[in-house]
C-alpha cells in the first residue's frame, strides 16, 4: 500500500470553497478523496463532501443497559441485605427501584453518549490538529484536505490554485 | 426582526474572546459585588462551624429553614439550562444561539451551590466524610433506597454530571478556537482540552446529534430532578405537604425562576461583556414570549393546589393555609410572591414593547426571582413549623443573620463562578454565532427584506 | 465531468403553485363524491341512535348513577378526545411551529363536536349524585356543580366555535370567489366581506391569538371542574390537585392521536398526500412521545406519594384506580388492574417503545399505529376512571369501605356510544364539504416562506421564519 499523504487548500470564502470542491473533482478526485475543515458547521454536503454512517447510539444505548443494570443490582442488594421494613413498605419496593433505575440509565446513557461521541469523531488526537492544519480555519477559513499518493498531490495543488485558494499547506517530509 | 449587520468571522472572534485574552476594567469591576458578598457568607459558615448550629433560628420541629429554601431555590434555577439548552435545541429555534452555553454552565453552579447546602446544614460537616470514608460495610448498613433522601442526591448527580458532559462537549470547538489564535502555554492547555479538534463534517455532524441526543436525554433528569425534591416535602404526610400537584408544581416553578434569572444573566452579559452584536432586543422578546406561557402555566399548578387544599376542608391543612394566607408574617409574604411572580411581570410581558426593553426585561427578571425565593418560603416554612399536632412542639421559625449572610452568598458565589468562567472560555458559544451566519440567508418578499435560514442543501442534479 | 458552472445548477421548482392550491383545496377537496355521500347520509342516520340509546338508560332511571357508569365512561372519554384537538392546533400554532399549517384546519374543525359534548353533557348533569356529604371544590354551594359545569362547558364550546369561525374567514372568502353553488353562496354570506387587507389580516392574527389563549384556559378550567365534579368528587377519600392536570393533558394526547389517525385518513383517502407528508407525522410523533412521558408523569406523581405514605384512605384509591383488590391473590383476576394495565400499556408503554427510535417517528405508517394504539389506551383509561368511580353508591367517609362491582355495560352504551361517534363524524364531514380539510390561507402563506437557492456545490433549502 503505498503512503498516503495529506494536502491542505485553504479558501477565504464559500464560492472559492466550492469551486475548489468542483475543480478537485474535475481532476479525477472522488468524494472519498477529500475532507473539509471549517470553524463552524456548514450545510450537510455543502462542498460535496461525504461523511460516513456513525454508530453513536450504540454507545448510549450499551451506556443505558449498564446504567440499569447497576441500578437494579444496587437497589436489590442493598435492600435485601439489610431487610428492614420502612413504613410498611415492601423489602423490594419497586416504586422506588424504578426511580434509581430511570436516574441511573439516563446517567450512563448519557455518559455513553459523550463517550461515543468522543470516540466516533475519531478524538483525542495525540498530534493536536495535525501538521496539515491552518489556524485560519477558525477564522472563517475554509480547508479542503486531500489525502492522496504522493504524485498526485501536486494535481491537487493546481487544482486548489486554479480555484484561487488563498494558500496552499503541505505535509511536511 | 430588524435588518442586522453580517458580522464578519474575524469579528466575532475578536468580540467574543477578548474577556479570554484579556482583563479589562469592566471584566475586573465586575467580580467586586460577589466577592463581597461570598466574603460574607464565609464569615457567616466559619462563625456557624466553630459556634454550632444555634446561631441558626432553626428549633424543633421547624428544622429545615433558609438553607433548604435556598436549596430548593438553586436547584429550581439550575433547571433553566435544559430548559433554554435542550428544549430550544429540539425545537430548532434560532433564537438560542448566545444563550445555550450561558445557561447551562449556570445550571451547573447553580447545582454545585445548592449541593453545599445540606453540606453547610450538617452543622459540623466533616462528619459526612467520616462517615463516608471508609464506608461501614461491616455492619451491613445500607442507605434506604426507598428514601427520597436517598433518590435526591442521585438525581441531582445525574443531572450534574449530564450537565458537566453537556457543557464540556460542546465546548470542544470553541477550545480548538482558542487554541489556534493562543501561543505559548495557554496554546498547550487549550490544545489538550481540544482533543485534536479540526472540523471536519463528521466531527460537526457528531455535534450536532450529540446537542439532539443529549437534549433528549437531559429533559427527562430535569423533569426528574425538581419532582425528586419536591417528594422530599410531599411523600411525607405533614399536613399542606401531602400534595399530588407537588412535583410538576415545583419543576415548573424551578422553570420559572430559570429562565428569569437567565434573563437577567443576558441583561448582565450584554452589559459586562459588550454583546450587543449577539445578544438583541429579539432575544429579549423570545424569552419574554416564552415566559408568559411559563408563568401561566405555573399559576394554574399553584392555583391546584390552592383550590384543593379547601377540597376535603381537613382541619390541620385548612389550618396551614390559614397561616400561609391571613398570618404575619406570610400575609406579606404570599402577597408579594404572588406580585412579584405574576401580577407585575406577565401583564408588563404582554407588551411587544417592555419585552424589546432591556432595563425593564432586567428588573422584571429579578422580581420574579425575589418572588419565586418567597414561593419555597411559602411552601415550606408554615407547614413545618405546624408539623406535629402537639401545641408544645411548635415554633416561629426566625432566620438569623448567619443563615441570611449565606443566602446572599450563594448569589455571589454563582455570579463570581460564571465570571471566572468567562475568563476561561467565551460566554456565548462563538461556533453557534458563527453558524448563525453561515446559515442565514436574507431573502426578498416584496419590498421587505426577511431573514432566512438554510435547512438542508442538496448537490447539483449535474455533479 | 462537469465543469460546474454556477449556471448549470438545476433549482427545483416550489412544492405547489397558487393555482394547485386553488384547484386542489377549493375545487377538488370540497367535492362530494358517492363515497362521501353515503359517508355523510350513514352517520347521520347512525348519530340518532345515540338519543335512542339515551332513552333506554333513562328508562331504567335516573336516580341511580351506577347503572350510568359505563355512558359516563363514554361521555369523557369522547369529550377528552374532541376537545383536545383543537389544543394540538392552538398550542403548535403558539409555539410558532410551520410544519403545522397544512393539518392546523383538520384540526381545528374539530371544535365542531362542541355542541354534541353539550348536548350529551345533560344528562351527566341530570344523573350524577350531588355534593352534599361528599368532598367538593365548591364547599357546599346550592347551584353547584351543574351550573359551574355548565358555564364552563358553554365557554369551552362556544370559544372553540369562535375560534374555528375567525380561522375560517380568509377562507370563506376564497370558497366565495371560486366556489360555486350553495357553497359558495353561504361562504358569501359567513365571509362578512373580508377582502384581505392588511388592517384585516392583523386584526385577525390578534384575534386568533387572544381566542387561542382563552380556548387554552377554557381547556384547562373545564378538565378541572368536570374532573373533580365528575370524577374525585365520588370517591372518598380521593384528593389528587394533580388528577385535573392528568385528565387535561390525557386528553390533549389522545386528540394528537385522532388527529394522525384523520391525518392517515385524508391522504389515504383524501387525496391529500401532498399536504400530509413526512414532516407533519414527524412532528406530531413528537408530541405524541412527549405527551405518554406526560402520561406516565402526571400518573407516577400521584401513585408515588400514595404509595409512599400508606395512608389508609389512599390505599383504598390506589386498590380502586391500580392495583385492584389486595385480597385477592391472583392479580389478572382483578378487574381494576386489567382496566390498568390496559390503560398504562397502550398509553405508555407501546408508544413509548415504539415512538422512542427516531426512524419509527420519522414514518408516516408507525405514528399512525401508535395513534391508534392511544385512542384504545384513552378508552381503557376513562374506563379505568369512570366505570370505578360512578360505581361507588357510599356518600362521604374518609376513605372507602369496600371496592365497588362494576356495573358491565349494556346495548343502551353501546348506542351511545355509535350515537356521540357518528354525530362527530357527520358535523365535521358536513363543514368540511363548505370549507374542505386544509386551510387555503394558511397554506398560501406556507408558499411564501420557502425559497431555494444556488449554494456551495448544489442549492440550498431557504426557511423563512416570520414574526
Amino acid at each position: 500500500m503505498p503512503d498516503n499523504k495529506d494536502i491542505l487548500g485553504v479558501f477565504g470564502d464559500t464560492e472559492t470553497a466550492a469551486e475548489g470542491a468542483r475543480k478537485l473533482r474535475g481532476a479525477g478526485f472522488t468524494n472519498e478523496d477529500y475532507d473539509v475543515l471549517t470553524g463552524n458547521p456548514y450545510p450537510e454536503g455543502a462542498f460535496g463532501e461525504h461523511v460516513k454512517p456513525n454508530r453513536l447510539f450504540v454507545f448510549s444505548l450499551g451506556g443505558a443497559f449498564i446504567g440499569f443494570a447497576i441500578a437494579f443490582l444496587f437497589t436489590a442488594a442493598t435492600q435485601t441485605a439489610w431487610p428492614l421494613v420502612t413504613g410498611g413498605k415492601p423489602i423490594l419496593a419497586v416504586p422506588a427501584m424504578m426511580i434509581i433505575a430511570y436516574e441511573m440509565t439516563l446517567l450512563f446513557a448519557m455518559i455513553g453518549t459523550v463517550v461515543g461521541v468522543v470516540f466516533e469523531s475519531r478524538l483525542p488526537r495525540s498530534s493536536g490538529a495535525g501538521p496539515v492544519y491552518d489556524t485560519r480555519i477558525t477564522s472563517g477559513y475554509i480547508g479542503l484536505i486531500v489525502t492522496t499518493t504522493e504524485d498526485r498531490l501536486s494535481t491537487a495543488e493546481a487544482a486548489f490554485k486554479e480555484a484561487g485558494a488563498a494558500d496552499v499547506v503541505r505535509e511536511s517530509s | 426582526m430588524q435588518d442586522r449587520p453580517r458580522l464578519t468571522q474575524t469579528q466575532v472572534n475578536e468580540e467574543l474572546l477578548w474577556p479570554v485574552f484579556s482583563f479589562k476594567r469592566r471584566h475586573a469591576l465586575a467580580f467586586i459585588p460577589p466577592l463581597i458578598l461570598l466574603m460574607g457568607g464565609v464569615i457567616a459558615v466559619t462563625i456557624l462551624i466553630y459556634q454550632g448550629l444555634w446561631v441558626t433560628g432553626l428549633q424543633r420541629p421547624a428544622f429545615w429553614g433558609f438553607f433548604i429554601v435556598n436549596f430548593v431555590f438553586w436547584i429550581g434555577v439550575s433547571h433553566a439550562g435544559t430548559m433554554i439548552s435542550s428544549i430550544l435545541r429540539l425545537t430548532q429555534a434560532e433564537w438560542k444561539r448566545p444563550i445555550t452555553r450561558a445557561a447551562e454552565v449556570m445550571t451547573v453552579f447553580a447545582l454545585i451551590t445548592s449541593l453545599l447546602h445540606p453540606v453547610i446544614h450538617a452543622g459540623r460537616p466533616w462528619r459526612i466524610i467520616y462517615w463516608l470514608l471508609p464506608y461501614d460495610f461491616a455492619r451491613g448498613v445500607w442507605p434506604d433506597v426507598r428514601s427520597p433522601l436517598v433518590w435526591d442526591p442521585i438525581a441531582i448527580t445525574t443531572y450534574l454530571t449530564g450537565s458537566i458532559l453537556f457543557v464540556f462537549t460542546a465546548l470542544i470547538p470553541d477550545f480548538a478556537l482558542i487554541r489556534d489564535q493562543s501561543t505559548g502555554m495557554r496554546k498547550k492547555i487549550y490544545s489538550s482540552l481540544a482533543l485534536g479538534w479540526r472540523g471536519t463534517p463528521r466531527q460537526w455532524k457528531l455535534q450536532g446529534i450529540f446537542g439532539i441526543l443529549m437534549s433528549a436525554l437531559i429533559l427527562p433528569v430535569f423533569v426528574s430532578v425538581h419532582s425528586i425534591v419536591s417528594w422530599d416535602f410531599a411523600v411525607s404526610v405533614v399536613p399542606a405537604w401531602h400534595v399530588t400537584v407537588y412535583a410538576p408544581y415545583f419543576v415548573i416553578g424551578a422553570v420559572h425562576s430559570g429562565v428569569s434569572m437567565v434573563l437577567t444573566l443576558m441583561a448582565l452579559m450584554r452589559w459586562i461583556f459588550k454583546l450587543e452584536n449577539y445578544i438583541w432586543e429579539d432575544h429579549f422578546d423570545a424569552v419574554g414570549r416564552l415566559l408568559i406561557f411559563i408563568a401561566t402555566l405555573w399559576l394554574f399548578f399553584f392555583f391546584l393546589d390552592f383550590a384543593f387544599s379547601f377540597y376535603t376542608r381537613e382541619e390541620q391543612e385548612l389550618a396551614v393555609m390559614q397561616r400561609r394566607l391571613f398570618e404575619w408574617p406570610f400575609n406579606a409574604i404570599t402577597v408579594i410572591m404572588i406580585m412579584t411572580s405574576y401580577v407585575i411581570p406577565i401583564p408588563l410581558w404582554l407588551s411587544k414593547r417592555v419585552r424589546r426593553n432591556i432595563p425593564l426585561m432586567f428588573w422584571t427578571s429579578i422580581l420574579v426571582n425575589i418572588g419565586m425565593w418567597l414561593e419555597r418560603y411559602f411552601l415550606i416554612i408554615p407547614a413545618i413549623e405546624r408539623k406535629n399536632e402537639l401545641t408544645f412542639l411548635w415554633s416561629n421559625y426566625v432566620p438569623s443573620l448567619i443563615e441570611s449572610l449565606v443566602v446572599l452568598a450563594s448569589f455571589g458565589m454563582v455570579a463570581l463562578l460564571l465570571l471566572l468562567f468567562a475568563k476561561v472560555v467565551p460566554l456565548v458559544p462563538a461556533w453557534e454565532a458563527k453558524e448563525g451566519i453561515v446559515f442565514r440567508e436574507d431573502v426578498q418578499i416584496g419590498e421587505v427584506i426577511v431573514p432566512g435560514i438554510i435547512k438542508e442543501t442538496e448537490e447539483d442534479k449535474a455533479w | 465531468m462537469q465543469n460546474g458552472d454556477q449556471e448549470a445548477v438545476v433549482i427545483p421548482g416550489p412544492p405547489a403553485t397558487h393555482e394547485d392550491i386553488t384547484e386542489e383545496l377549493i375545487h377538488v377537496s370540497r367535492q362530494t363524491g358517492s363515497r362521501m355521500k353515503k359517508a355523510i347520509i350513514l352517520s347521520g342516520i347512525l348519530s340518532l341512535f345515540g338519543f335512542i340509546g339515551i332513552a333506554m338508560q333513562m328508562a331504567n332511571g335516573i336516580d341511580d348513577h351506577t347503572k350510568w357508569n359505563f355512558y359516563a365512561v363514554i361521555y369523557f372519554y369522547i369529550f377528552s378526545v374532541t376537545m383536545g384537538i383543537p389544543m394540538a392546533g392552538i398550542g403548535l400554532r403558539f409555539a410558532r411551529a410551520q410544519w403545522r399549517r397544512p393539518t392546523s384546519r383538520s384540526a381545528e374543525l374539530f371544535a365542531i363536536a362542541g355542541p354534541v359534548n353539550l348536548i350529551f353533557f345533560i344528562p351527566i348533569l341530570m344523573v350524577a349524585p350531588p355534593i352534599e356529604g361528599r368532598n367538593s371544590l365548591w364547599m357546599d354551594w346550592a347551584l353547584a356543580p351543574w351550573f359551574p359545569d355548565i358555564i364552563m362547558m358553554l365557554l369551552l364550546v362556544l370559544t372553540g366555535l369562535a375560534f374555528l369561525y375567525v380561522s375560517l374567514l380568509p377562507d370563506f372568502a376564497a370558497v366565495r370567489d371560486h366556489g360555486s353553488g350553495f357553497t359558495q353562496r353561504l361562504a358569501s354570506r359567513l365571509s362578512r366581506g373580508w377582502s384581505g387587507s392588511p388592517k384585516e389580516w392583523s386584526l385577525h392574527k390578534s384575534a386568533l391569538g387572544i381566542l387561542g389563549a382563552f380556548y387554552i384556559t377554557a381547556y384547562a378550567m373545564t378538565h378541572l371542574v368536570l374532573s373533580s365534579d365528575f370524577a374525585m368528587t365520588l370517591v372518598p377519600g380521593w384528593k389528587d390537585p394533580i388528577f385535573p392536570a392528568f385528565h387535561a393533558i390525557t386528553g390533549l394526547q389522545m386528540g394528537a392521536a385522532l388527529l394522525i389517525v384523520t391525518m392517515y385518513l385524508l391522504r389515504r383517502l383524501g387525496g391529500l398526500g401532498r399536504y400530509f407528508e413526512l414532516e407533519q407525522f414527524w412532528g406530531y410523533s413528537r408530541l405524541l412521545l412527549a405527551l405518554s412521558l406526560f402520561w406516565f408523569y402526571f400518573w407516577w406523581c400521584a401513585f408515588i406519594l400514595f404509595w409512599y405514605a400508606r395512608l389508609p384512605h389512599e390505599q383504598g384509591v390506589i386498590a380502586l384506580f391500580v392495583s385492584g383488590d389486595f385480597a385477592v391473590e391472583n392479580i389478572l383476576a382483578r378487574p381494576q388492574f386489567l382496566m390498568f394495565a390496559g390503560a398504562i400499556s397502550f398509553s405508555f408503554i407501546l408508544p413509548f417503545l415504539i415512538l422512542m427510535w427516531n426512524i419509527l417517528r420519522r414514518s408516516i405508517v408507525w405514528p399512525t399505529v401508535v395513534g391508534l394504539i392511544v385512542l384504545i389506551g384513552g378508552f381503557f383509561d376513562r374506563m379505568r376512571l369512570y366505570a370505578n368511580s360512578w360505581s361507588i353508591d357510599q356518600v362521604g367517609g374518609h376513605g372507602l369501605d369496600h371496592l365497588p362491582t362494576v356495573n358491565a355495560p349494556g346495548l343502551p352504551d353501546l348506542l351511545v356510544f355509535i350515537g356521540m361517534v357518528s354525530s362527530v363524524l357527520f358535523l365535521y364531514l358536513l363543514i368540511s364539504r363548505l370549507v374542505g380539510f386544509v386551510s387555503v390561507w394558511e397554506t398560501r402563506e406556507a408558499l411564501l416562506l420557502r425559497f431555494i437557492k444556488p449554494w456551495g456545490v448544489g442549492y440550498a433549502h431557504v426557511v423563512v421564519k416570520p414574526e
